[in-house]
């Protein structure tokens, strides 16, 4: 009887250690938590690509695939996903500033991540484009977006150019390189973005007060100063400083002239600077801000956004652990230098020495279109009709009083 | 007596599958174009307002009916210069002018590359700065010939009805010369013995023979004018080139509907009004081409 006993219990005991090996190996071979990321340019592919494989270092038990998808539909493809029901875990947007927050946030589609992320170290700039309401909903992002003058640094050497110090150097600069043969800003005049990136340094450089009021509410659009630095940028193109047909170029067209080595100088946003250096690897770049009038230094800053997480993820908790490193400084380095962008945080040092140069000013300014976008009224947006209309500043259709004749009734200035 | 109804599991796949992908989401569309709504969040009704704005409010319409000149001025120079040049093109080819495989093949081959890539090569030899154009023009000392291309506002369109056509030329060539192959030697060689010179024989004999080709050409050519995207897309741009002169309804459509890569707002309930008035624009035209082609074409057997 003993020996039955004794051979039951050994069975038992042998039964047992078989399960619970059997749910040890389960345990061991179990697959990771799988999240999908949504970008909206390939242009962010690599600083993403960098990110996601050191989040996936420290965390084995999680597995992220990223889709890259091409800015001219990202949004309607989000939006779709998002009705289905399907969005993916994690998902970049613009945040507050377009009305993309607005949406998202009226549709229960983000997660309130306040309570999740450390976010102490952001400026309130860059929280402002991830918080609604006191709440978060969106990972900032530690890079900023401005525009720069790119200048070919050996070109200004061998013609004994000098970066000019106040806004009247500049226009003296603009005339010796027109003089000289060379273009001295290449500019695509159809392509209005490239416009706008042109303008809000003429804006900052000759208008910075107006620039200062307007962020606050209290100036109109149609203000003559803004007529004063859009009739400056028109001025530039009639003397031939954008080249003598630059109507025709594009922006693929505007930043191969300057990297062939045709035109000195070309203004640009930042984002430009590895295009700029992947066209021409040899060429010596360097960059500096349009100066004032009184010889200050200033720069539109807009802080970029990061990613949000989807209300309905199925993997909550693995989708706010990536939110957290996404806000991480050890997570925004990488990113700052996947892009050679231009640090935004503390102790985060910017991608390349080229961000340095740009970054080299001493006072900050909003951009104008975050202006239309901040105190637009209901309504027609009035970033629709500048995007539409802006080139024709320069084709000579519309002057500068009639296009912020057309966008002002579309504002509405909380201090006015 | 029984009256077979076999014909209805013949149609039914094919009616099935139209009303899923065409019927539907034009009925949808159409329901879609009395709200306004962004693509996300409530769906606000406010009736017909998206078509007032579209014929009523003055910078609205003013972008539509540019747009629509475009669509049309496109047509017309496709109807009655690129249907003509199809023709004569594949009646060169049709008699077997020296080199006519390699000329088929030359007109042809833009077809079959992606429309992107054109736009590259627009760049490449349009391109004011870097393009080859004003650089031969340079080179051999006629500078003043240089100029913006796309960026001059009295060449823009031209310049890209020229570059659709460059590439797209081809096609109707090739349905217009499957056509000719068809027509009966035996009639032609008759038309040979009685005396009739070549202008003749093309005119009266081979011409007549060509109707169903020409008809297919002239209705794909005209819907094709009025669905134009990609090429203005690529070469213009979202906001339609310098002063709209390549703007197409199909870009006010993309642009107002989708938003663009920094502009990202989205009107789904305007875009579909757009989308319905060029769906009637172009169901009325297609109509219309029908019905006046069947009365010119086959009189005699109506």
């Amino acid at each position: 009887m003993k020996k039955v006993l004794t051979m039951c219990l050994m069975l038992c005991l042998a039964t047992t250690m078989i399960f619970a090996m059997a749910e040890q190996e389960k345990m061991d071979a179990k697959e990771p938590v799988v999240l999908t990321i949504w970008e909206h340019t390939p242009q962010f592919e690599l600083p993403l690509k960098n990110t996601l494989e050191r989040f996936m270092e420290l965390n084995p038990d999680i597995k992220v695939e990223y889709e890259i998808k091409t800015p001219d539909n990202y949004l309607s493809l989000l939006t779709t996903a998002i009705q289905a029901g399907e969005a993916p875990d994690l998902f970049w947007h613009h945040g507050t500033a377009t009305s993309d927050m607005d949406n998202l946030t009226a549709q229960n589609a983000l997660m309130d991540l306040t309570s999740y992320l450390a976010l102490d170290d952001y400026s309130e700039m860059s929280m402002d484009k991830v918080r609604v309401d006191g709440k978060v909903y969106q990972t900032p992002a530690a890079t900023i977006d401005t525009r720069a003058t790119f200048y070919n640094k050996d070109l200004f050497e061998e013609m004994g150019w000098e970066i000019p110090a106040d806004f009247a150097e500049f226009e003296t600069l603009l005339a010796k390189i027109k003089a000289s043969g060379y273009i001295p800003i290449s500019l695509a005049g159809r392509d209005s973005w490239n416009i706008l990136f042109l303008f809000e340094p003429i804006l900052a450089a000759t208008n910075p007060d107006w620039i200062q009021e307007a962020a606050t509410g209290s100036a109109k659009i149609n203000d003559p100063r803004v007529i004063d630095a859009m009739n400056k940028m028109i001025e530039w193109g009639k003397k031939g400083y954008f080249g003598d047909n630059f109507l025709g170029v594009n922006e693929a067209g505007q930043y191969l002239s300057f990297s062939k080595g045709q035109a000195a100088m070309t203004v640009a946003g930042s984002w430009t600077t590895d295009t700029l250096s992947k066209n021409n690897p040899d060429m010596n770049i360097g960059a500096f801000q349009m100066p004032t009038k009184d010889g200050r230094k200033p720069i539109v800053l807009t802080y970029a956004a990061g990613f949000s997480v989807y209300s309905k993820t199925k993997e909550k908790e693995a989708a706010v652990k990536l939110a957290q490193y996404l806000s991480t400084k050890e997570s925004q380095q990488i990113w700052v230098d996947g892009l050679g962008a231009i640090a935004g945080l503390k102790g985060i040092k910017s991608g390349s020495s080229l961000a340095d140069e740009i970054s080299d000013a001493n006072l900050e300014l909003e951009s104008f279109y975050n202006i239309m976008v901040l105190y637009h009224a209901d309504g027609e947006a009035p970033t629709k009709v500048w995007e539409e209309d802006n080139p024709k500043l320069l084709s000579g259709s519309l002057t500068a009083k009639e296009l912020v004749e057309m966008i002002d009734p579309l504002m509405d200035y909380p201090n006015m | 007596m029984h009256r077979s109804r076999a014909y209805r599991g013949f149609i039914a796949p094919g009616f099935l599958i139209y009303t899923l992908f065409m019927i539907i989401p034009l009925g949808v569309a159409f329901y879609y174009s009395f709200f306004s709504w962004s693509g996300m969040g409530d769906m606000i009704f406010i009736g017909l307002d998206n078509f007032k704005k579209i014929f009523l409010e003055p910078r609205m319409s003013g972008i539509f009916w540019n747009a629509l000149g475009n669509n049309f001025s496109y047509m017309l120079i496709a109807i009655f210069i690129f249907i003509p040049i199809q023709i004569l093109l594949a009646y060169l080819i049709h008699i077997e002018i020296a080199g006519h495989k390699a000329f088929k093949l030359m007109i042809f081959l833009p077809y079959v590359i992606s429309p992107s890539i054109v736009g590259f090569f627009s760049l490449l030899v349009f391109d004011p700065n870097i393009g080859m154009l004003n650089t031969f023009f340079t080179m051999i000392g006629f500078q003043q010939f240089a100029g913006a291309w796309f960026g001059n506002v009295n060449q823009a369109f031209p310049l890209l009805v020229s570059v659709i056509g460059w590439q797209g030329i081809g096609v109707g060539m090739v349905i217009i010369l499957a056509n000719m192959k068809s027509i009966p030697g035996e009639v032609v060689e008759a038309s040979i013995i009685d005396g009739a010179s070549i202008w003749n024989r093309f005119w009266r004999v081979e011409l007549p023979f060509l109707k169903p080709s020409i008809i297919n050409v002239f209705v794909l050519s005209s819907i094709f004018a009025l669905t134009q995207f990609d090429l203005p897309f690529i070469i213009g741009g979202l906001n339609g080139g310098i002063d709209g002169k390549l703007d197409f309804l199909n870009l006010v459509f993309f642009r107002y509907t989708f938003g663009d890569s920094y502009n990202g707002e989205t009107a789904i309930g305007f875009g579909a009004a757009i989308s319905v008035v060029l769906f009637c624009i172009i169901f009325s035209i297609a109509l219309i081409q029908n019905l006046v082609l069947k009365r010119l074409f086959y009189r005699d057997e109506i």
